[in-house]
């Protein structure tokens, strides 16, 4: 709110908000009086009541009686392929962990590999943990600090 | 314009499609114990969620896109996006503004990803409540509706959207100003502007 006197220039806008009962008692007292002394803004506001007298006949078409299905069955799909992806990666993560250790602990095993490969397999198996972890740390930090990152305003 | 003008006679507190108080209050209740639902792991909970909000989200869409295929499409984009950030959603926050911007994202990447469909009118009229006819015969109402969304299309974005929301969607100021998050006076310049502009453009015939 600006103040209780109309000002054509800085007010112009109250004049819409006054015809569609959106000022508050303030503004409206001030439109009112302006309105009872000002014959330019009475035509405006009677352009403007034309206008809206328009505007209130049209409305924008209804949805297609079809339109309920295809947005079910679109999230439905969704969310069973999205079942069936955590599960596919899930079991991929576990296969491909248990075959690793494996992997690893055989090599690490082996009486005929050298002390520095074994270092470095134990190097890259920590490296590797600790990316892990940091990444996951890092998805959780933003997750719970930018909820509407998905969101463009 | 051939519409017969109007006496003024001060603010019009009812004005047709104006989205009640109580009802809308009803609204947010119900869209706060559908999310628990849902968070809660109860699909049920999505649904009921979609069914309330689907034909404001795809008017939105159709307003924004001006297309119903297009409108359709991001429609359903907007609800799997919907359902993929709502563990994210902050609750007790009011779900339409939320839903709004996940729209009109949807809806204006449509618009940039599909150029046909265009010349499509998804303005239609209403009959009179009193059953009197209209002042305009059909082919006047097709011509007038016709350019109303000419122009409306030709509106800048930020008018464009609170001309929908006001006129289209019955969305008060207030309400208008949550969803697409700016200060209460920008709605009302916004609209005063898209207002006079439509106006202007519409008596003056249709100046290109």
């Amino acid at each position: 709110m600006t103040g209780s006197v109309f000002d054509h220039e800085r007010d112009a806008a109250w004049l819409s908000a006054f015809a569609d009962g959106e000022l508050d008692d303030q503004q409206e007292a001030a439109v009112k009086a302006h309105l009872a002394v000002c014959a330019a803004c009475r035509e405006e506001m009677v352009g403007l009541s034309r206008f809206d007298l328009v505007m209130a006949s049209l409305r924008l078409k209804e949805a297609p009686p079809e339109a309920w299905e295809a947005i079910e069955a679109r999230l439905s799909h969704r969310a069973a392929r999205r079942a069936g992806w955590l599960l596919l990666t899930a079991g991929a993560a576990a296969t491909f962990a248990w075959g690793a250790w494996l992997g690893v602990a055989a090599l690490l095993g082996a009486s005929g590999t050298p002390w520095w490969v074994k270092a470095a397999i134990l190097a890259a198996c920590v490296g590797g943990l600790l990316l892990l972890v940091s990444a996951l740390r890092e998805r959780l930090y933003a997750r719970r600090r930018s909820r509407y990152e998905d969101i463009v305003r | 314009m051939t519409a017969p003008p109007p006496e003024h006679d001060g603010p019009n507190r009812s004005a047709p499609g104006r989205v009640d108080e109580r009802l809308a209050a009803q609204e947010r209740q119900l869209d706060g114990r559908d999310i628990e639902r849902f968070l809660a792991g109860d699909q049920a909970g999505f649904e009921a969620l979609v069914r309330r909000h689907w034909r404001r989200a795809y008017g939105i869409a159709l307003g924004l896109t001006g297309s119903g295929d297009d409108a359709m499409d991001a429609t359903q984009k907007a609800f799997l996006r919907v359902w993929k950030a709502l563990p994210d959603f902050r609750c007790g926050e009011p779900f339409f503004p939320w839903l709004y911007r996940i729209v009109r994202n949807c809806a204006l990447n449509q618009r940039r990803d599909e150029k046909r469909h265009r010349g499509e009118m998804p303005l239609e009229w209403v009959d009179r409540d009193d059953g009197r006819p209209n002042a305009l015969d059909v082919a006047e109402r097709v011509e007038l509706g016709g350019r109303v969304w000419e122009e409306i299309q030709r509106l800048p974005l930020e008018q464009r959207e609170v001309v929908m929301l006001f006129y289209f969607q019955g969305l008060k100021y207030r309400e208008i100003a949550a969803a697409l998050d700016i200060p209460l006076g920008t709605v009302m310049s916004r609209l005063h502007a898209a207002r006079l502009r439509l106006r202007d453009r519409l008596t003056s015939g249709g100046a290109r």
